[in-house]
Formats: structure tokens, sequence, C-alpha cells
């Protein structure tokens, strides 16, 4: 079986690196990305070039082979779900079959601080972040803070 | 209206503005009303003889609509903002765009929806969308002894200092009619560096728990409230980067502002 050798998008997508964190720009829909120190080291890793076991290996995780294997799925899975993967979907056959966060959580116990994290908005339109003239009522609901749509 | 019909109007009286390095032109086919529409320029316009322009305003009081009373229009180049019987709605659909478009297109700029005071020398930050209560919360640290700075825009340059924007603090009646509180400042307010980043929203009964975001999560909160963070994405972001990296981002709903003036000048005064 074809060694799965996961690659982040490289096109239309702006990176700026922030102290154990990065920010991801997604140009192509508008899509603003904040990855933790695990998601970020995941995305450094994802070159096209190794496999996720390599990558495991290369997380520095202070946790079990396995585990790490685990953080680095959890990981592709949200840059999967966000469109950050050249791919447009995860090979499910190559993907561990315990998959469900809840196990996932259950397994990593008192580390969940490890755990991978992408936060994302919607980058606003130019109108949404102006105060409406005098006499406008308020936005509609449903917005997030901050004025944006979360995703 | 159509644009066709625009050409046949005759519009002698016309300016040039220029506003944070963006260029406009405005025009009308009325004396009475080109001295309002100045007044309704954004902060720190200059005004001059209409030359090349980018984007061209155009009112248009038009009597001949076969009632007997006059009616505006006020159209973008060959679009139609708006059209109406009342000057100042018309008026104030122009000062909207204009702002917002100023706001996107300065070029060396970075606006973000906020409201800034001055506090010991640095700038206290609250962003915020329309309605969080941004404006409320300035007059209150205005009152409490910090200087004014804006209660829309910060106006950040690219080291991510924080320039004034000088209009009046406006708060909003309950029916959401702007009432003038304060007098616009001086435009020889200093830049000031970033030294806090509050994003707050009112909640009646809020209870005030600030928590300290991440640089990254903090970048997302100011982007969410930058004008262009569409059209320049890498250099809003690469700004932001400065002020997230230096200042904490705190984040927390409020009730009253006057309740909360004291922790955020003593968040303040610890960085």
């Amino acid at each position: 079986m074809e060694m799965y050798s996961p690659k982040t998008r490289s096109t239309q997508i702006f990176v700026q690196e922030l102290p154990d964190e990065l920010v991801v720009y997604d140009v192509e829909r508008n899509e603003v990305h904040c990855l933790n120190g695990t998601a970020a080291r995941v995305w450094t890793l994802c070159d096209g070039n190794r496999s996720v076991a390599e990558m495991a290996q290369m997380l520095g995780a202070d946790c079990a082979p396995e585990e790490a294997e685990t953080l680095v799925w959890l990981a592709l899975e949200q840059f999967s779900d966000k469109h950050l993967l050249e791919e447009t979907s995860l090979p499910s056959l190559h993907a561990p079959v315990d998959m469900s966060r809840r196990r996932m959580m259950l397994q990593l116990g008192l580390v969940v601080s490890l755990l991978p994290m992408v936060d994302s908005i919607i980058a606003p339109p130019a109108a949404l972040a102006q105060s409406p003239a005098p006499g406008c009522t308020p936005a509609p609901t449903g917005m997030g803070p901050g004025g944006c749509t979360t995703l | 209206m159509t644009p066709a019909h625009f050409d046949r109007i005759d519009c002698p009286l016309a300016l040039s503005v220029m506003a944070y390095g963006v260029r406009v032109g405005v025009q009308t086919n009325d004396p009475l009303i080109l001295s309002e529409l100045v007044e309704h320029l954004p902060p720190g316009s200059a005004t001059g003889e209409l030359s090349e322009a980018g984007r061209l305003y155009s009112l248009v009081v038009d009597a001949d609509d076969g009632t007997g009373r006059s009616r505006t229009t006020l159209c973008v180049d060959d679009t139609v903002l708006v059209r109406s019987s009342t000057l100042p709605a018309c008026l104030r659909v122009f000062a909207a765009d204009l702002q917002i478009h100023v706001a996107e297109m300065a070029p060396e700029r970075v606006f973000v929806h906020a409201g800034v005071v001055g506090y010991r020398g640095h700038a206290i930050l609250l962003p915020g969308r329309s309605f969080a209560g941004k404006s409320t919360l300035v007059r209150e640290l205005v009152r409490a002894g910090a200087e004014y700075y804006s209660d829309e825009y910060a106006v950040l340059d690219s080291a991510g200092d924080v320039h004034a924007y000088p209009r009046p603090l406006t708060i909003r009646n309950d029916r959401g009619a702007g009432v003038t509180k304060h007098a616009a400042p001086t435009h020889g307010r200093p830049p000031l560096p970033v030294g806090l980043v509050v994003m707050s929203q009112f909640r009646s009964g809020g209870e005030w728990r600030p928590r300290r975001l991440s640089p990254g999560r903090g970048a997302l909160a100011l982007l969410a409230n930058t004008v262009a963070a569409r059209r320049i994405p890498e250099i809003a972001l690469t700004t932001l980067q400065q002020i997230v990296t230096r200042v904490p981002v705190i984040s927390s709903e409020r009730g009253e502002a006057s309740a909360v003036v004291e922790p955020i000048f003593e968040l303040a005064a610890q960085t």
C-alpha cells in the first residue's frame, strides 16, 4: 500500500509566523486560521515527502508514539476540513479506525494542551468593519465576536 | 436615473478630496450643497480643485420629478448609490461610503474598526463590531482621564503605531441616531505605540472576566475588525503581528462601561 504523505496548500495561501503559532490566510476563501503549537508543528512537517508516522516521530510531542501519530491525524483532519491540504480529502483507508475525538480525548487524558487546534474566521468585507451611518439599525445576529462569521 | 441622464446634468461645482493618501472627486449641481458635502468629508481631508481623481461622487439635485419636490441622487462613478427626497439621507450615505472607501484604500495605513484612547503614552485599542459599546467605553475612559483618539478607527502605520482619527465622539441614542458628545481631538495628537488591546462586548449585567488571548487568536480578533483585511491580508497581518506579539490582547464581556474603566487602566499600567 502506498504511504500517505500529506502536503499543505501552497497557492493562494499567506502564512504569518507567530511565537508557537501560525496564522494562515486563505486568499481563495477569505478564511483565516490560527494554528496552535501542535497544529503549527504538523503544518511545517506536511511537505508531501513525509509519512504520517515520520511526522509523528518528528513532532517532538511529550507522549507515546501512537499518541503522537493520533495527534498528527487530528491536525490533518482539521486541515482537510478547512481546505488547507493539497488533497481534497484524507485517505480514509490510511487513517486509524479509532479516530473519534471522544476517544482521543480519553486517550490523551491530562495532555489536552497537546491537542492540535485550528481556530478560524471569515475575513470581513470592508463594509462590515465600520459603524453604520446614524439612523441605521444593528447588524443582523449570527455574527461571531469581532463582527465576523466564525467558521 | 441612468448614467446617460447624468451626462446631461451640468455639475459645475467640483473639487478634489485627498484623505490618508486616497484621492476622490466630488461634484454637485447645487452651490448650497457643496459646503455641506465638505462637512461630511472624512477627518483629515484636504480639498482642492478637481483634477484627476479615482472615484467620482456626484450629488445632483433634480427638481423636475413632476411633483414639485426636489429629489437628490448620489452616484459613485456610473452607479446610483441612493436617491432620496431628503438631502440629509444622501449626505449620510455619502459620508459613510467615502469613509469606508478611504479606510479600505489608504496606501500606507491599516484601518481597524476600534475605539482608541491614549493613556500614559500608550494607546488602548478597543476593537469591536458595531453596537458592541465601543463609543460608550471610549467616553467613560476619556471622562476618567484618558486622551480621546477615535471612536471609529484605529489608524495603524507600518510600525504598528496608532494615529488619531479626529472625528467627534458619537454616541447613538435608543433610536440609533447619532448624538455628538465629545469634541474632536486636535490634529496635533502624536501617534502612539499600542499598550493594550481590549476586546469587550457589552451585555446588560455582563461580568468582567478578562482573559488573555494568544498572539494568534489576538491577530484573528483584530483582523476580524480590519477594513482592508481582504484587500491587503499580508500587509494587515504583518502590521497586526507587531501589536499582538508585543502587548496583551484581552477579551471579556462587560456590563456598564463605568465599571471597567479602572480595571482597564490597571491592565494598561501593567504593560
